[in-house]
């Protein structure tokens, strides 16, 4: 038994991986549904952007690529269905490049299911490179750091432009961020001088380092990867004014299960091996 | 005076951006505006310029045909595609029906999402073998770990009488501790940055300049 | 249901085969993941020079600087600075006068080290110092000692985060205090203690709850004494809770580092079965067909692959001791011709093992 143990700690590494991509495909092929709660960051999402009033215009920063799709991308999709089923006027910049072509075919299809015009009711000012450059000019001047949106129409000639000139403009910031330039950028160089109320959706990596900021409500409200996104998704579709959307966050977090329980069972296993074989690799050196 | 001038330059430029804080006068903001402006035309054509140095790296090697040159003329080779769709289709190059699209779609966005979706499979091997209990420290962190990723997913919550514990004490890992140390983390990070741009700024630190 | 495209379809055959070719590492370093990594690289150098173009240079540099109105120049003048200063930067691909792009990158580094000032210091070295210190009057009167169903909420909690804040920042400490200094720190922390607690409790707003008053003071005093420990020699138990702290919050960012990896697997997976379309779209494009020719296709490849390296291998070894031996045949005029042939395959599997050989990872 014992060597057993002591030869399962040196076990191929593909095995392990073929057990990883097992509870994966397994949940994803027998799918199922477990019930889940919504937390109060998510909450606190949802209700902030409840609170705004119609009409109102929103800045948001969608700065995700399509490495961190899996997790955001959810987030993104349910806040789209969110801002036109309010009556809310997104204002949609990026400052990553590969966010574009990601947001923009989104922006449009959900934009026509509401029947919103561009211009009117939404505008995508597209990329720029320049990271807290970028993010500082947003709060300064923005006709200036973007003459033109992403179609190359100056945006002095949109209608919903018209007197906005910089962050404190609007009365609500949402940073959708994968990492840098991202959350943190917007409440150094933004929040933390104008005191624009903020949102922010980021990757779970990233999650932790955010949670001082909604503590110290520097952000309203925060969703931090799949779990975020799910919960709010959930929020936005129980809405009655929203039509249907596939809830690609909720399938996501049940997968998720499965391999958060497959990771916990190799440290258990790893542990247990390690602690009964302890004396055999003081003997043998470490496996 | 090859470093003299450069460093001028950043003096006035880093205390002009500096007194930006204290002085909200229009023409002050106006030429801030233009300062970062400048500054996010320099970081596109620092990109710019590196793609220059990969040429120059790379060119050479393939020339001489050193080891794994193939790979190299492919990475070239599939930068001047992209580069030249991206260019030729201009102000369309977005829309459905274009190669750059196509190429974003179908090369980009999967070899960049499954490069970063590798690492799941590293760490379950890393958990496996080297998350141990070894010490007190190690222990605790295994604890912790555990805790969220099993709080995290809505199979946590369904253990029952524990489920429900397990959500607020995850919550209060986060609130608590999590946010101690991320406290102390930014207080250190946030002293290390304003000595090190102070001496940038002075002209102490000039590693950024590069050698003679 | 409207028709899929022909370069829809071929594009979804393309995106699984690469995703697959990546996946391959996790069985060896190969060939085939090596092209797929170059063609990334590749593709998204181009990528990122084509959106800093259309972007950033048209948008906020040609369209503002190269405007004529009945043939005049009518441009903004000031935007040859920046054309200028672009220019610096790019000659620091040259080597005889790189230095001259130390200008821009002085003015960038510069600003942008200016940016970090301002901004660490009022949104986070002010506000979150500002928001560590809690009211723990309120916090009382709301929690109590520590609230379940507000995730702990509570004076504990309030306490604990500041304790624990200054206790982390002490093992970020390492000078070493004077042993004259040191002496003071224990009747210090007393002092303060005492002092603080006796302030709190008598002018404590919870005067109809004793024991509110009582833990809230001595919760205060603690708060207000640690400073003063941190000079004295508990500092290194105090620096032991830090870490233990440290480690808690790590093990909870290890928890949502491994949430994170595994959602870019799913997402992957999603891809791979066809769960990210419509299952129109998906009995056209017939993905998970895909995967299952991709996956073929690559398996053979790596079979092959890795054949191929073995016999390579072997082959090398093989042709050393047969080229030493013809070597020896030529020398005493058995011909040469053999040993030529020889010494070409030697030369050849050489080539091969450069190119696919020593690809083991970790």
């Amino acid at each position: 038994m014992r060597q057993f143990l002591f030869s399962l700690q040196k076990l191929d590494r593909r095995i392990i991986f073929v057990g990883m991509a097992l509870s994966i495909f397994i949940p994803l092929l027998l799918p199922f549904s477990l019930p889940f709660k919504v937390s109060k960051e998510v909450q606190a999402t949802y209700d902030q952007i409840e609170a705004l009033p119609k009409g109102a215009p929103v800045l948001i920063s969608a700065d995700f690529d399509p490495s961190s799709m899996p997790e955001l991308w959810p987030f993104f999709q349910a806040n789209l269905h969110h801002m036109f089923a309010n009556d809310l006027k997104p204002v949609f910049v990026t400052l990553l490049p590969t966010a574009p072509p990601l947001i923009w075919p989104e922006i449009k299809k959900t934009a026509s299911l509401y029947k919103k015009q561009y211009g009117e009711d939404y505008v995508f000012l597209g990329y720029k490179d320049g990271k807290e450059l970028v993010i500082k000019n947003i709060g300064q001047n923005i006709p200036q750091q973007f003459p033109q949106d992403y179609r190359g129409t100056p945006i002095a000639s949109l209608e919903m432009m018209q007197g906005i000139k910089q962050a404190k403009d609007f009365p609500m910031l949402i940073a959708i961020s994968a990492g840098f330039p991202g959350i943190n950028e917007y409440v150094l160089q933004i929040q933390g001088l104008y005191k624009l109320p903020m949102i922010g959706a980021c990757t779970a990596v990233s999650g932790p380092d955010y949670i001082p900021f909604f503590k110290s409500k520097q952000l309203l409200g925060l969703s931090m990867g799949i779990p975020g996104s799910a919960k709010y998704e959930r929020l936005v579709q129980s809405k009655e004014n929203v039509q249907p959307f596939s809830a690609t966050g909720a399938k996501s977090l049940n997968v998720l299960s499965l391999s958060h329980l497959y990771i916990i069972f190799l440290i258990v296993i790893g542990n247990f091996a390690y602690f009964m074989t302890r004396d055999m690799e003081d003997e043998d050196g470490p496996g | 005076m090859r470093t003299t001038i450069p460093l001028f330059f950043g003096f006035v430029v880093g205390f002009f951006m500096l007194g930006d804080y204290f002085i909200p006068h229009w023409t002050y903001q106006l030429i801030k505006g233009y300062i970062l402006e400048f500054g996010t035309l320099l970081a596109s054509t620092a990109f710019l310029l590196g793609i220059i140095n990969l040429i120059q790296v790379n060119l050479p090697k393939i020339i001489a045909r050193e080891k794994d040159w193939f790979y190299k003329v492919v990475m070239l080779v599939s930068m001047v595609i992209t580069m030249v769709f991206g260019f030729v289709e201009g102000g369309a190059r977005m829309d459905d029906d274009q190669i750059y699209k196509w190429i974003f779609d179908y090369i980009l966005t999967p070899l960049s999402a499954t490069m970063f979706a590798l690492l799941a499979f590293y760490i379950a091997s890393a958990a496996f073998r080297a998350f141990r209990a070894r010490n007190a420290d190690a222990t605790i962190l295994l604890i912790a770990a555990c805790i969220m990723m099993l709080a995290t997913v809505p199979v946590g919550e369904q253990i029952p009488f524990f489920g429900d514990y397990l959500l607020h004490l995850k919550s209060w890992l986060m609130d608590v501790p999590n946010v101690s140390t991320r406290r102390a983390i930014f207080v250190g990070a946030a002293l290390g940055t304003i000595s090190t741009g102070l001496r940038i700024l002075l002209g102490i630190e000039r590693s950024h300049l590069g050698g003679d | 249901m409207d028709p899929v495209s022909i370069y829809e379809i071929i594009g979804v055959w393309v995106s699984i085969f690469l995703t697959l070719t990546v996946f391959s590492f996790l069985y060896d370093d190969n060939p085939i993941y090596k092209l797929s990594e170059h063609i990334f690289m590749g593709v998204t150098i181009g990528y990122g020079i084509s959106e800093s173009y259309w972007g950033v240079f048209k948008p906020n540099l040609l369209d503002k600087l190269f405007v004529w109105e009945d043939g005049q120049f009518a441009g903004e003048s000031i935007y040859f600075l920046a054309l200028l200063l672009c220019v610096l930067l790019l000659f620091k691909a040259t080597s005889k006068w790189s230095w001259l792009a130390r200008i821009p990158i002085a003015i960038l580094v510069s600003a942008y080290a200016a940016l970090k000032i301002t901004g660490e210091t009022t949104a986070k070295l002010m506000l979150q110092l500002q928001d560590s210190m809690p009211d723990l009057h309120t916090s009382w009167n709301r929690h109590g000692i520590w609230d379940w169903s507000n995730d702990g909420a509570g004076v504990f909690s309030d306490t604990f985060l500041v304790i624990s804040l200054m206790a982390i920042l002490l093992h970020f400490y390492f000078s070493k205090i004077p042993s004259k200094t040191e002496k003071w720190g224990y009747p210090l922390a007393g002092i303060f203690f005492l002092l603080c607690f006796i302030a709190c409790f008598f002018l404590s707003p919870l005067q109809d709850s004793l024991i509110g008053s009582l833990i809230v003071s001595l919760s205060l005093a603690s708060c207000a004494a640690m400073p003063f420990l941190a000079i004295s020699p508990a500092r290194k138990s105090l620096s032991r809770f830090g870490v233990w702290v440290l480690m808690l919050s790590f093990g909870a960012s290890f928890g949502f580092t491994v949430m994170g990896r595994v959602s870019l697997a799913i997402g992957r997976a999603q891809e791979l079965l066809g769960h990210n379309m419509s299952t129109e779209r998906a009995e056209q494009v017939m993905p998970q067909t895909a995967s299952f020719v991709s996956l073929l296709v690559i398996a053979i490849s790596l079979f092959w692959w890795s054949r191929r390296k073995k016999d390579t291998e072997i082959a090398c070894r093989l042709s050393l001791q047969q080229w030493a031996f013809s070597s020896f045949r030529f020398l005493f005029g058995f011909g040469c011709k053999a040993s030529m042939n020889l010494c070409w395959d030697f030369g050849l599997c050489r080539w091969e093992s450069r190119n696919f050989g020593s690809l083991r990872s970790i």
